[in-house]
């Protein structure tokens, strides 16, 4: 009973000391010149997302995608990456880590209260890019079902979390700062290509080789007349492509945010009950799939961090 | 005797190369431990293994009598403050909100103290001065305030007058010397500049290829570094006789070898040890330098 005890106890004592690390982490960021810059570019992304809807907003008919620039989301993720990388950075250029370590605190509680100050400060920069565009984009957001809604939220600020936690681990394991920043960039930007390629394939698998569609004439008289044609289906794969482009697309970490993008996009904002069986039949979006999947992947990137940082020899 | 630090067959190998080899080695409480080598003999590496940066390939330490291997080894870091090689510092941050940072760090209640602190090593006037407009003797300073943060009752300080001009020397070790004294503090202090050291150490531990050559205390070095003349003999059994009967203090190095303290008449000397048959093959003065010591310790090439 006492060796139960004294193990409460220690993981107390732990908790409580990763919580005297993560307010140091914070003042520490709060006066890095730097925060204050990522902040002004996620709330200018925010504002132009913003805007971007609300041009389009009465624009009947028109591809109306809020998200179809995802300027307004990225140059927000990017502001997160550098923030991120070149503080936690700092630590390692400056030496002030080992002020840590030598008093006593654990490589894994650095770690961890690190993730944590990481998350803190990406959702503050979340905040501030998504408020602006949802405001602006509220007149589509709002045609969504509630859970849709939530999981589109949810979806965006994990694959901002996700990045971070990128950033934080290569950060951790290359102790140098601006290969770190490089690396976290290049992962991103890599993922984000293959996403981008997968994308519409994916959510073309299993759909037929000829698609019909309703084509509307206009004829010389000027009557209107509507007319059914098939044409080849461009997304259509087979064979080892097609489970290339299946494993490509579930395993890239990022395509939620692919995901929550295209889940913007409608053809008529009119027509939403239209446009969601169309997401099911064709452009389906697993976003509750998508959740789960970036929630396992910060997790176990977070875990597989500080075990490797833990093994680590720090000079 | 209480020991705060105790080694025991420490190694640290970085593939194939062994940075520390064995070593053992036993910190006095209240000590300033001198721990003194040729560049690359394992200094920092054991410094950086006490504070935790790395874990060690083999062997034990044990600070304040917990095992590296327990858990609560972390409690005991508690009592400790480091600079390992160069001042760990926010530079972007002035000095008082340097220490604010590590009292944070320490989970203190109140930032009572840091002014005292400042005043110590002799930064309370740098006002909003950042950290990188100071100079290297202040960085230094400010390193040994961070360290002291928390009240550690064990200090480590890796070569801190490394790049240091004259005066900023002698601040630095009259700060060691000040801490020692007045607040019992344990200095553990790593340097290669032996001179600097023996004016601070009250025990050294003399380190090559990453295991300790000798560890001694100051009285004993100093024992051992007397001026004095070095007779090589015959036989030191007569030579023993001969130097009782003249009342002079000496020391028997081997069979054929004695250190006499003191300034004997050689020709009286010799004609003493011609009549019981002793030869005088070489008198020679011998005043061993801390330096020379060392050197005679482990041979060779010192690279200071």
């Amino acid at each position: 009973m006492t060796k139960v005890w004294r193990a409460f106890i220690f993981r107390w004592w732990e908790v409580t000391v990763i919580f005297d690390l993560i307010k140091a982490r914070l003042v520490y960021y709060f006066k890095s010149p730097l925060f204050y810059i990522a902040v002004i570019v996620s709330l200018a992304s925010g504002i132009y997302g913003g805007l971007y809807c609300s041009y389009f907003k009465d624009e009947v008919g028109a591809v109306i995608s809020c998200s179809a620039d995802d300027m307004w989301m990225l140059t927000a993720i990017w502001a997160v990456i550098v923030l991120v990388a070149m503080c936690a950075g700092r630590e390692f250029s400056d030496g002030t880590i080992r002020n840590k370590i030598a008093v006593g605190h654990t490589k894994a509680n650095i770690f961890i209260s690190e993730i944590c100050v990481a998350s803190i400060i990406t959702f503050i920069m979340y905040l501030l890019d998504i408020v602006p565009t949802a405001i602006g984009g509220w007149y589509f957001i709002s045609e969504f079902p509630t859970s849709s809604a939530v999981k589109w939220f949810v979806n965006i600020f994990l694959a901002f979390e996700l990045m971070s936690i990128f950033a934080v681990v290569i950060t951790y394991l290359l102790t140098k700062r601006a290969v770190a920043v490089v690396g976290a960039f290049a992962i991103h930007f890599v993922l984000y290509i293959i996403v981008g390629f997968t994308d519409g394939y994916y959510y073309s698998i299993g759909e037929p080789r000829y698609i019909t569609y309703t084509d509307t004439i206009i004829c010389e008289d000027g009557t209107i007349k509507e007319e059914e044609n098939e044409y080849e289906n461009g997304y259509y794969i087979e064979g080892f492509s097609k489970t290339l482009i299946q494993i490509g697309h579930i395993a890239n970490p990022i395509s939620g945010l692919e995901d929550a993008i295209h889940f913007g996009c409608i053809s008529d904002k009119t027509k939403v009950e239209d446009y969601v069986l169309k997401q099911k039949t064709n452009r389906k979006r697993d976003l509750d799939i998508d959740v789960i999947k970036m929630l396992a992947y910060c997790i176990a990137t977070s875990c597989a961090g500080a075990y490797l940082f833990g093994k680590k020899d720090l000079k | 005797m209480d020991y705060v630090l105790k080694t025991n067959g420490l190694c640290k190998y970085y593939k194939d190369f062994k940075a520390l080899n064995g070593l053992t080695m036993n910190v006095p409480k209240g000590s300033i431990y001198g721990f003194v080598g040729r560049n690359g003999a394992g200094k920092t590496t054991l410094i950086r293994l006490v504070c935790g940066l790395q874990l060690p390939t083999s062997g034990e330490f044990e600070l304040y009598g917990v095992k590296n291997s327990d858990r609560a080894i972390s409690k005991s870091r508690r009592r400790m403050g480091a600079v390992v090689e160069t001042p760990s510092i926010y530079l972007g941050m002035t000095a008082v909100d340097n220490l604010r940072q590590q009292y944070r760090i320490l989970g203190m209640p109140s930032f009572d103290g840091i002014d005292e602190i400042l005043k110590l090593v002799g930064l309370e006037n740098t006002g909003k001065k950042k950290a990188k407009n100071f100079s290297l003797g202040m960085r230094q300073r400010l390193g040994i305030a961070i360290a002291l943060c928390g009240s550690p009752d064990l200090l480590l300080l890796d070569e801190p007058i490394n790049g240091l001009d004259p005066q900023g020397i002698i601040e630095i070790r009259e700060l060691i010397l000040k801490l020692n004294r007045e607040r019992k503090i344990t200095v553990i202090i790593s340097s290669h500049i032996l001179d600097e050291l023996s004016k601070l150490a009250t025990h050294y531990g003399f380190i090559d290829n990453g295991s300790i050559v000798r560890e001694m205390s100051a009285e004993e070095l100093e024992a051992a570094c007397r001026k004095c003349m070095r007779v090589t003999v015959s036989s030191t059994a007569v030579l023993t006789k001969v130097l009782d009967d003249m009342g002079l203090e000496y020391r028997v190095i081997d069979d054929t070898n004695a250190d006499i303290y003191a300034k004997p008449n050689i020709t009286q000397l010799s004609m003493a040890l011609m009549k019981d048959g002793c030869e005088v093959l070489n008198i020679e003065e011998h005043d061993e330098s801390l330096e020379s010591f060392y050197i005679s310790l482990v041979g060779g090439d010192g690279h200071f």
